[in-house]
Protein backbone atom coordinates (compact mmCIF):
# COMPACT_ATOMS: atom_id res chain seq x y z
CA UNK A 1 0.00 0.00 0.00
CA UNK A 2 1.21 3.51 -0.79
CA UNK A 3 1.88 5.63 2.32
CA UNK A 4 -0.99 7.92 3.23
CA UNK A 5 0.52 11.35 3.79
CA UNK A 6 -2.67 12.64 5.38
CA UNK A 7 -2.47 10.04 8.15
CA UNK A 8 -1.97 11.92 11.45
CA UNK A 9 0.70 9.48 12.64
CA UNK A 10 2.71 10.09 9.45
CA UNK A 11 2.19 13.85 9.62
CA UNK A 12 3.38 13.99 13.23
CA UNK A 13 6.42 11.84 12.52
CA UNK A 14 7.33 14.04 9.54
CA UNK A 15 7.03 17.20 11.68
CA UNK A 16 9.32 15.67 14.31
CA UNK A 17 11.89 14.80 11.65
CA UNK A 18 11.82 18.33 10.23
CA UNK A 19 12.26 19.79 13.71
CA UNK A 20 15.48 17.82 14.17
CA UNK A 21 17.21 19.77 11.40
CA UNK A 22 19.16 22.66 13.01
CA UNK A 23 18.11 26.06 11.69
CA UNK A 24 15.17 24.68 9.70
CA UNK A 25 13.31 27.56 8.00
CA UNK A 26 10.77 25.57 6.05
CA UNK A 27 10.09 22.04 4.93
CA UNK A 28 7.78 20.21 2.57
CA UNK A 29 6.97 16.76 1.33
CA UNK A 30 7.81 16.05 -2.29
CA UNK A 31 8.76 13.16 -4.53
CA UNK A 32 6.72 10.43 -6.14
CA UNK A 33 4.04 10.13 -3.45
CA UNK A 34 3.11 13.79 -3.70
CA UNK A 35 3.43 13.71 -7.48
CA UNK A 36 1.02 10.78 -7.67
CA UNK A 37 3.51 8.35 -9.26
CA UNK A 38 4.15 6.25 -6.15
CA UNK A 39 3.93 2.50 -5.70
CA UNK A 40 4.22 0.27 -2.64
CA UNK A 41 8.02 0.53 -2.55
CA UNK A 42 8.11 4.32 -2.73
CA UNK A 43 9.78 6.16 0.12
CA UNK A 44 8.82 9.49 1.63
CA UNK A 45 10.80 12.55 0.52
CA UNK A 46 10.96 15.38 3.03
CA UNK A 47 12.84 18.48 1.92
CA UNK A 48 14.08 20.90 4.55
CA UNK A 49 15.76 24.24 3.93
CA UNK A 50 18.03 25.44 6.69
CA UNK A 51 19.69 28.74 7.54
CA UNK A 52 22.74 26.81 8.75
CA UNK A 53 25.72 25.90 6.57
CA UNK A 54 25.63 22.22 5.59
CA UNK A 55 29.30 21.65 6.45
CA UNK A 56 29.42 20.49 10.02
CA UNK A 57 25.66 20.04 10.27
CA UNK A 58 25.09 17.95 13.36
CA UNK A 59 22.04 15.76 13.89
CA UNK A 60 21.86 13.12 16.61
CA UNK A 61 21.16 9.86 14.82
CA UNK A 62 18.71 7.25 16.03
CA UNK A 63 18.79 3.54 15.36
CA UNK A 64 19.13 2.65 11.64
CA UNK A 65 19.54 6.29 10.68
CA UNK A 66 22.35 7.64 8.49
CA UNK A 67 23.53 11.10 7.51
CA UNK A 68 24.97 11.38 4.01
CA UNK A 69 26.83 14.50 2.87
CA UNK A 70 26.57 15.15 -0.86
CA UNK A 71 27.97 17.93 -3.00
CA UNK A 72 25.27 20.50 -2.37
CA UNK A 73 22.88 18.82 0.04
CA UNK A 74 22.85 16.50 3.01
CA UNK A 75 20.45 13.59 3.37
CA UNK A 76 19.22 12.14 6.63
CA UNK A 77 17.97 8.63 5.98
CA UNK A 78 15.33 7.74 8.56
CA UNK A 79 12.27 5.54 8.94
CA UNK A 80 8.61 5.88 9.83
CA UNK A 81 7.66 2.32 10.67
CA UNK A 82 8.88 0.29 7.72
CA UNK A 83 8.80 3.22 5.30
CA UNK A 84 12.06 4.91 4.48
CA UNK A 85 12.18 8.68 4.73
CA UNK A 86 14.85 10.69 2.93
CA UNK A 87 15.21 14.08 4.56
CA UNK A 88 16.98 16.18 1.94
CA UNK A 89 18.52 19.22 3.58
CA UNK A 90 19.57 22.26 1.54
CA UNK A 91 20.96 25.58 2.60
CA UNK A 92 18.71 28.65 2.26
CA UNK A 93 21.56 30.70 0.79
CA UNK A 94 21.92 28.21 -2.09
CA UNK A 95 18.18 28.23 -2.79
CA UNK A 96 18.01 32.02 -2.74
CA UNK A 97 21.00 32.50 -5.05
CA UNK A 98 19.29 30.29 -7.65
CA UNK A 99 16.06 32.24 -7.35
CA UNK A 100 18.03 35.43 -8.05
CA UNK A 101 19.57 33.84 -11.16
CA UNK A 102 16.13 32.79 -12.38
CA UNK A 103 14.73 36.26 -11.76
CA UNK A 104 17.56 37.97 -13.64
CA UNK A 105 18.35 35.51 -16.45
CA UNK A 106 15.13 33.54 -16.87
CA UNK A 107 15.29 30.55 -19.25
CA UNK A 108 18.67 31.77 -20.57
CA UNK A 109 20.21 30.19 -17.46
CA UNK A 110 19.48 26.75 -18.91
CA UNK A 111 23.12 25.71 -19.22
CA UNK A 112 24.26 27.05 -15.85
CA UNK A 113 25.73 24.48 -13.50
CA UNK A 114 23.61 25.87 -10.65
CA UNK A 115 20.61 24.13 -12.20
CA UNK A 116 21.71 20.54 -11.93
CA UNK A 117 19.14 17.76 -12.17
CA UNK A 118 19.07 17.61 -8.37
CA UNK A 119 18.22 21.29 -8.10
CA UNK A 120 15.58 21.06 -10.81
CA UNK A 121 13.98 18.21 -8.88
CA UNK A 122 14.14 20.33 -5.72
CA UNK A 123 12.35 23.23 -7.40
CA UNK A 124 9.72 20.91 -8.83
CA UNK A 125 9.14 19.56 -5.32
CA UNK A 126 8.99 23.09 -3.96
CA UNK A 127 6.28 23.88 -6.53
CA UNK A 128 4.08 20.86 -5.80
CA UNK A 129 5.15 20.04 -2.23
CA UNK A 130 2.91 19.62 0.80
CA UNK A 131 4.00 22.02 3.57
CA UNK A 132 5.47 20.31 6.63
CA UNK A 133 6.93 23.21 8.58
CA UNK A 134 7.54 26.98 8.24
CA UNK A 135 4.48 27.57 6.06
CA UNK A 136 4.84 31.35 5.96
CA UNK A 137 8.47 31.30 4.73
CA UNK A 138 7.62 28.51 2.29
CA UNK A 139 4.81 30.54 0.76
CA UNK A 140 7.10 33.57 0.49
CA UNK A 141 9.74 31.55 -1.37
CA UNK A 142 7.12 30.12 -3.68
CA UNK A 143 5.92 33.58 -4.56
CA UNK A 144 9.52 34.72 -5.22
CA UNK A 145 10.09 32.13 -7.91
CA UNK A 146 9.30 32.98 -11.55
CA UNK A 147 7.76 29.60 -12.38
CA UNK A 148 7.37 30.36 -16.08
CA UNK A 149 11.10 31.03 -16.26
CA UNK A 150 11.80 27.70 -14.59
CA UNK A 151 9.56 25.86 -17.05
CA UNK A 152 11.25 27.71 -19.90
CA UNK A 153 14.68 26.78 -18.57
CA UNK A 154 13.70 23.12 -18.45
CA UNK A 155 12.31 23.29 -21.99
CA UNK A 156 15.49 24.92 -23.33
CA UNK A 157 17.61 22.33 -21.53
CA UNK A 158 15.77 19.44 -23.17
CA UNK A 159 15.68 21.09 -26.60
CA UNK A 160 19.42 21.63 -26.41
CA UNK A 161 20.01 18.00 -25.40
CA UNK A 162 17.77 16.72 -28.20
CA UNK A 163 19.40 18.86 -30.88
CA UNK A 164 22.90 17.91 -29.75
CA UNK A 165 21.97 14.23 -29.85
CA UNK A 166 20.35 14.62 -33.28
CA UNK A 167 23.64 15.99 -34.64
CA UNK A 168 25.42 13.00 -33.11
CA UNK A 169 22.98 10.60 -34.77
CA UNK A 170 23.43 12.28 -38.15
CA UNK A 171 27.20 11.80 -37.89
CA UNK A 172 26.85 8.22 -36.69
CA UNK A 173 24.44 7.27 -39.48
CA UNK A 174 26.75 8.85 -42.05
CA UNK A 175 29.63 6.79 -40.68
CA UNK A 176 27.44 3.65 -40.39
CA UNK A 177 28.36 3.53 -36.70
CA UNK A 178 25.35 1.53 -35.52
CA UNK A 179 26.33 1.60 -31.82
CA UNK A 180 26.64 5.37 -31.59
CA UNK A 181 23.50 5.77 -33.72
CA UNK A 182 21.54 3.48 -31.41
CA UNK A 183 22.62 5.20 -28.18
CA UNK A 184 22.48 8.79 -29.46
CA UNK A 185 19.08 8.27 -31.05
CA UNK A 186 17.66 7.08 -27.73
CA UNK A 187 18.93 10.29 -26.12
CA UNK A 188 17.45 12.38 -28.95
CA UNK A 189 14.10 10.64 -28.68
CA UNK A 190 13.90 10.92 -24.89
CA UNK A 191 15.02 14.55 -24.79
CA UNK A 192 12.51 15.37 -27.53
CA UNK A 193 9.71 13.84 -25.48
CA UNK A 194 10.94 15.61 -22.33
CA UNK A 195 10.90 18.94 -24.17
CA UNK A 196 7.33 18.26 -25.30
CA UNK A 197 6.38 17.36 -21.72
CA UNK A 198 8.00 20.50 -20.33
CA UNK A 199 6.09 22.56 -22.89
CA UNK A 200 2.92 20.88 -21.66
CA UNK A 201 3.48 21.82 -18.03
CA UNK A 202 5.36 18.80 -16.68
CA UNK A 203 8.25 20.18 -14.62
CA UNK A 204 9.38 16.98 -12.95
CA UNK A 205 12.72 16.34 -14.67
CA UNK A 206 13.05 12.70 -13.58
CA UNK A 207 13.25 10.47 -16.62
CA UNK A 208 11.90 7.38 -14.86
CA UNK A 209 8.46 8.99 -14.74
CA UNK A 210 8.36 9.77 -18.48
CA UNK A 211 5.54 7.33 -19.25
CA UNK A 212 3.55 8.43 -16.18
CA UNK A 213 3.93 12.06 -17.19
CA UNK A 214 2.82 11.31 -20.76
CA UNK A 215 -0.20 9.52 -19.33
CA UNK A 216 -1.46 12.64 -17.61
CA UNK A 217 -0.99 15.09 -20.49
CA UNK A 218 -3.62 15.67 -23.16
CA UNK A 219 -2.58 13.83 -26.34
CA UNK A 220 0.17 12.03 -24.42
CA UNK A 221 -1.24 8.64 -25.43
CA UNK A 222 -0.28 9.01 -29.07
CA UNK A 223 3.28 9.74 -27.96
CA UNK A 224 3.34 6.79 -25.56
CA UNK A 225 2.45 4.40 -28.40
CA UNK A 226 5.10 5.71 -30.76
CA UNK A 227 7.73 5.98 -28.00
CA UNK A 228 7.16 2.36 -27.02
CA UNK A 229 7.39 1.28 -30.65
CA UNK A 230 10.65 3.16 -31.15
CA UNK A 231 12.18 1.75 -27.96
CA UNK A 232 11.42 -1.83 -28.89
CA UNK A 233 14.23 -3.95 -30.24
CA UNK A 234 13.78 -5.74 -33.54
CA UNK A 235 14.26 -9.47 -33.42
CA UNK A 236 16.27 -9.92 -36.60
CA UNK A 237 19.32 -8.18 -37.97
CA UNK A 238 19.39 -5.87 -34.96
CA UNK A 239 22.66 -4.28 -36.05
CA UNK A 240 21.54 -3.80 -39.63
CA UNK A 241 18.32 -2.17 -38.56
CA UNK A 242 19.97 0.07 -35.95
CA UNK A 243 20.67 2.89 -38.40
CA UNK A 244 17.12 2.78 -39.75
CA UNK A 245 15.72 2.81 -36.22
CA UNK A 246 18.01 5.70 -35.27
CA UNK A 247 16.64 7.74 -38.16
CA UNK A 248 13.05 6.96 -37.15
CA UNK A 249 13.77 8.10 -33.59
CA UNK A 250 15.29 11.33 -34.83
CA UNK A 251 12.34 12.00 -37.13
CA UNK A 252 9.95 11.57 -34.23
CA UNK A 253 12.10 13.71 -31.91
CA UNK A 254 12.20 16.42 -34.58
CA UNK A 255 8.43 16.28 -35.01
CA UNK A 256 8.00 16.75 -31.26
CA UNK A 257 10.51 19.61 -31.16
CA UNK A 258 8.69 21.28 -34.05
CA UNK A 259 5.38 20.89 -32.24
CA UNK A 260 6.92 22.23 -29.02
CA UNK A 261 8.49 25.14 -30.83
CA UNK A 262 5.24 25.98 -32.65
CA UNK A 263 3.23 25.95 -29.41
CA UNK A 264 5.76 28.19 -27.70
CA UNK A 265 5.80 30.69 -30.55
CA UNK A 266 2.02 30.88 -30.78
CA UNK A 267 1.54 31.51 -27.09
CA UNK A 268 4.32 34.04 -26.65
CA UNK B 1 13.80 14.72 -67.50
CA UNK B 2 13.88 14.67 -63.70
CA UNK B 3 15.20 11.52 -62.03
CA UNK B 4 12.49 11.92 -59.38
CA UNK B 5 9.16 10.28 -60.06
CA UNK B 6 6.21 8.90 -58.12
CA UNK B 7 7.95 5.61 -57.42
CA UNK B 8 10.88 7.43 -55.78
CA UNK B 9 11.54 7.23 -52.06
CA UNK B 10 13.04 10.20 -50.24
CA UNK B 11 14.12 10.70 -46.67
CA UNK B 12 14.68 13.84 -44.70
CA UNK B 13 18.21 14.93 -43.93
CA UNK B 14 18.67 14.31 -40.21
CA UNK B 15 20.20 17.73 -39.59
CA UNK B 16 17.43 19.67 -41.33
CA UNK B 17 15.01 21.23 -38.85
CA UNK B 18 11.54 22.65 -39.23
CA UNK B 19 10.81 25.72 -37.12
CA UNK B 20 8.00 28.22 -36.84
CA UNK B 21 8.84 31.90 -36.77
CA UNK B 22 6.12 34.54 -36.64
CA UNK B 23 3.53 32.09 -37.91
CA UNK B 24 5.61 30.92 -40.87
CA UNK B 25 7.29 27.55 -41.09
CA UNK B 26 10.84 27.19 -42.31
CA UNK B 27 13.18 24.32 -42.96
CA UNK B 28 16.73 25.06 -42.06
CA UNK B 29 19.99 23.27 -42.51
CA UNK B 30 23.07 25.21 -41.60
CA UNK B 31 22.73 28.76 -42.91
CA UNK B 32 20.15 27.96 -45.61
CA UNK B 33 16.39 28.17 -45.04
CA UNK B 34 13.38 27.14 -47.09
CA UNK B 35 9.84 28.30 -46.35
CA UNK B 36 7.11 25.68 -46.17
CA UNK B 37 3.36 25.95 -46.69
CA UNK B 38 0.91 23.68 -44.89
CA UNK B 39 0.87 21.03 -47.63
CA UNK B 40 4.64 21.13 -47.98
CA UNK B 41 5.03 20.67 -44.22
CA UNK B 42 2.70 17.66 -44.37
CA UNK B 43 4.77 16.21 -47.20
CA UNK B 44 8.02 16.89 -45.35
CA UNK B 45 6.85 15.03 -42.25
CA UNK B 46 6.09 11.93 -44.38
CA UNK B 47 9.44 11.67 -46.16
CA UNK B 48 10.70 8.67 -44.24
CA UNK B 49 12.52 6.82 -47.02
CA UNK B 50 10.05 3.95 -46.90
CA UNK B 51 6.91 5.50 -48.28
CA UNK B 52 6.85 6.15 -52.03
CA UNK B 53 5.99 9.60 -53.32
CA UNK B 54 2.89 8.11 -54.93
CA UNK B 55 1.58 6.88 -51.58
CA UNK B 56 2.46 10.19 -49.93
CA UNK B 57 0.62 12.08 -52.69
CA UNK B 58 -2.47 9.90 -52.15
CA UNK B 59 -2.50 10.64 -48.42
CA UNK B 60 -1.98 14.37 -48.91
CA UNK B 61 -4.72 14.57 -51.56
CA UNK B 62 -7.10 12.90 -49.14
CA UNK B 63 -6.11 15.01 -46.11
CA UNK B 64 -6.30 18.30 -48.00
CA UNK B 65 -9.23 17.32 -50.24
CA UNK B 66 -7.24 18.16 -53.37
CA UNK B 67 -7.03 16.50 -56.84
CA UNK B 68 -4.45 13.73 -56.63
CA UNK B 69 -2.93 14.46 -60.05
CA UNK B 70 -2.22 18.06 -59.07
CA UNK B 71 -0.68 16.98 -55.78
CA UNK B 72 1.47 14.39 -57.56
CA UNK B 73 2.92 17.00 -59.93
CA UNK B 74 3.55 19.51 -57.16
CA UNK B 75 5.03 16.90 -54.87
CA UNK B 76 7.59 15.70 -57.41
CA UNK B 77 8.60 19.31 -58.07
CA UNK B 78 8.81 20.08 -54.34
CA UNK B 79 10.95 17.01 -53.62
CA UNK B 80 13.23 18.06 -56.48
CA UNK B 81 13.66 21.47 -54.83
CA UNK B 82 14.42 19.84 -51.48
CA UNK B 83 17.01 17.62 -53.08
CA UNK B 84 18.65 20.60 -54.77
CA UNK B 85 18.86 22.30 -51.35
CA UNK B 86 20.40 19.18 -49.77
CA UNK B 87 17.40 18.78 -47.46
CA UNK B 88 16.47 15.24 -48.52
CA UNK B 89 18.16 12.20 -49.97
CA UNK B 90 16.70 9.76 -52.45
CA UNK B 91 16.93 6.16 -51.36
CA UNK B 92 16.17 2.78 -52.86
CA UNK B 93 12.70 1.42 -52.15
CA UNK B 94 12.46 -0.33 -48.74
Amino acid sequence: MVVDLSDAAVTNAVSRLAARVPGALYGFLGGSIVEGFANTTSDIDLLVVTAEPLAGLSIALGENERLISLEDNTVLVSWIGSTRVDVEIRQAKSVESRIVILQSEGPDAFLRAEFSDGWLEFFNDLRIGIPATGLEVLEQRRSDIPWDALSGLLLRRFEFAANSAIDDVAGAVEAADFGAAELSSRIALEAGIDAWLARNGQTNPKSKWRFSKLGRVTNGDRIIDRYWELLAETSENARDSALRRAEDRVYFAQDLLFETNSQARVEH
Amino acid sequence: MSHINLSSHAKRDLTARATTIAGRTYLSKGPSTYELGDIELAIWSRLDGRTSLEVIAGGIAQDFDAPETVIQTDLVEFVGDLEAQGLIRLVGAK
